[in-house]
């Protein structure tokens, strides 16, 4: 699986930089998990690492570390995937406004949502 | 950005780095288990039929957070119809290429130039010599060869 990091206009990403904020042995942990999605692509929807959200194409990459549990919203897109936003994980649904702002960036890719 | 490019961005930060390729042992496993079932196509709960345990803990490795028992492995390795590598710690690796090295050619190569510097010659040792007659070897007057060998 071919993976992209989403950028703003300014070269920054977002999930790039949520990793360097992490302690650093949790950040090696997600980038451990993201490395392993480039290997088995999507194969890895067997395994409680990769998980598919209702509706558009939208993805979600789940990392777990000493109790912590860590998100990270992806977008598939023929056999392309592009790493959006990601958060720490707080409550049982994904954040309806952590979608929000996947989809906002995603629609800056100009590919064809849902 | 692609992810190779991104990943040489991270690993400029230090700690990051040392981390990252510090290869967690834990890991390292869960991938390897998580690449097998993914190739011989079995579901979590299939596996752990076949090992005789519950499929949360098959899960649970995966997820990298626990360290599994070397006996789990080898029933997992034994339920794929293979059988498990022996682990090894990186050091006793590296020394037995080395002593097996400097034992053997080392000890052959200083004898032969100990002998030699005392006839004053110097003689190539082919593999050959090493299993001539002992008659032969003294008609042929190779002294240094015989005092080699033993």
């Amino acid at each position: 699986m071919k993976i992209n990091y989403w950028e703003t206009n300014r070269y920054q990403s977002p999930v790039m930089d949520f990793i360097l904020a992490q302690p650093p042995k949790a950040g090696a942990k997600i980038q451990w998990v993201i490395d392993l999605f480039e290997e088995q692509g999507l194969a890895l929807m067997k395994t409680k690492f990769l998980k598919s959200l209702k509706g558009c194409s939208l993805y979600e990459l789940k990392v777990t570390f000493q109790g912590f549990f860590y998100r990270i919203l992806l977008i598939i897109q023929s056999s392309e995937a592009w790493l959006l936003s990601a958060f720490k994980k707080k409550s049982n649904n994904t954040p309806v406004k952590e979608i929000k702002i996947a989809l906002a960036y995603a629609n800056t890719l100009s590919l064809s949502l849902c | 950005m692609q992810i190779a490019e991104a990943r040489k961005k991270l690993l400029q930060n230090k700690e990051f780095k040392k981390e990252y390729q510090k290869r967690s042992l834990s890991w390292e496993i869960a991938k390897m288990i998580v690449r097998a079932r993914l190739m011989k196509n079995m579901t979590q709960s299939k596996l752990a039929e076949l090992v005789n345990t519950q499929q949360p803990s098959i899960a649970r490795i995966e997820s990298g957070e626990r360290l599994p028992s070397l006996a789990i492995l080898e029933k997992i390795a034994e339920a794929m119809g293979s059988y498990l590598i022996p682990p090894k710690i990186a050091f006793l690796d590296n020394s037995f290429t080395l002593t097996t090295n400097s034992s053997t050619k080392d000890f052959l190569a200083k004898k032969e130039i100990s002998n030699a510097s005392h006839l004053g010659e110097t003689y190539t040792v082919s593999t050959k010599d090493y299993s001539f007659n002992i008659e032969q070897g003294r008609l042929n007057a190779k002294p240094y060869l015989v005092s080699a060998m033993c």
